[in-house]
């Protein structure tokens, strides 16, 4: 599972902490939220303090997660319940 | 005397081999007076549980969430799972949440979520007043 390069764009206030994770809505989640999958954003710096968008890196939470789809170019959103919180969009791939 | 009847009926519906909260919440119900609850569980840090033991659930004090509720399970073996998951090495709480079954409808819920089973995401609003307690 390694982390991948990310651009975020908050949808309203930005956290505080370096550590996010919450569900992902990707183009391919047919059933969406049903069999949904959590990521996990980390930062250097809170993106309270770098702003939006905020450059990080992130991975899915499990180890069996469809890691295929975080692919450069990819973009997908996150979602706090049904209120949307993020837009993201990986940058490059993860270093092997 | 909520909790008694919401212990019995997850006793009784675990006897079955049933999942839903919705189920447990109308038999509590019917199997006691007063409000029915559904128990859900949370992975938290060890710093989160102690809030929420303190203060019951609420935003995250220090301001580093930003979101306006908080996802549970609706096991305790899942929610061990996701903390697993999420806290790795660290250590982390599984805390109880016992909330109205009134109010479960109106929350979001995911059939299956991470692979793992059903998720529950309960807003500020919904969790107001609702304790928390920790079992593991």
């Amino acid at each position: 599972m390694t982390p991948v390069p990310a651009l975020v764009t908050w949808a309203g206030r930005l956290p505080a902490g370096l550590k996010y994770s919450t569900l992902a809505k990707f183009a391919e989640d047919k059933n969406w939220p049903d069999r949904g999958w959590s990521v996990v954003l980390e930062f250097d710096r809170p993106p309270a303090e770098l702003g939006s968008p905020s450059p990080g890196v992130v991975r899915f939470l499990m180890e069996d997660a469809p890691h295929d789809r975080l692919r450069p170019g990819c973009k997908f959103e996150l979602f706090a319940g049904s209120a949307k919180v993020a837009d993201v969009e990986i940058l490059a791939a993860g270093e092997e | 005397m909520a909790q008694q009847t919401a212990n019995r009926t997850m006793g009784i519906m675990g006897a079955l081999g049933a999942v839903g909260g919705v189920v447990k919440g109308l038999l509590g119900a019917l199997l006691g007076g007063g409000e029915s609850t559904v128990s859900l569980f949370r992975a938290v840090s060890p710093a989160e549980a102690g809030d929420i033991v303190r203060n019951g659930f609420r935003a995250e004090p220090a301001g580093r969430s930003i979101a306006e509720g908080k996802w549970f399970a609706t096991s305790a073996a899942d929610a061990t799972k996701w903390g697993n998951a999420m806290f790795g090495s660290q250590p982390f709480h599984i805390v109880e949440a016992a909330v109205s079954a009134d109010a479960l409808p109106s929350m979001i819920r995911v059939s299956r979520m991470d692979n793992i089973g059903p998720a529950v995401f309960a807003t500020l609003d919904q969790l107001l007043g609702v304790s928390g307690k920790i079992i593991q």
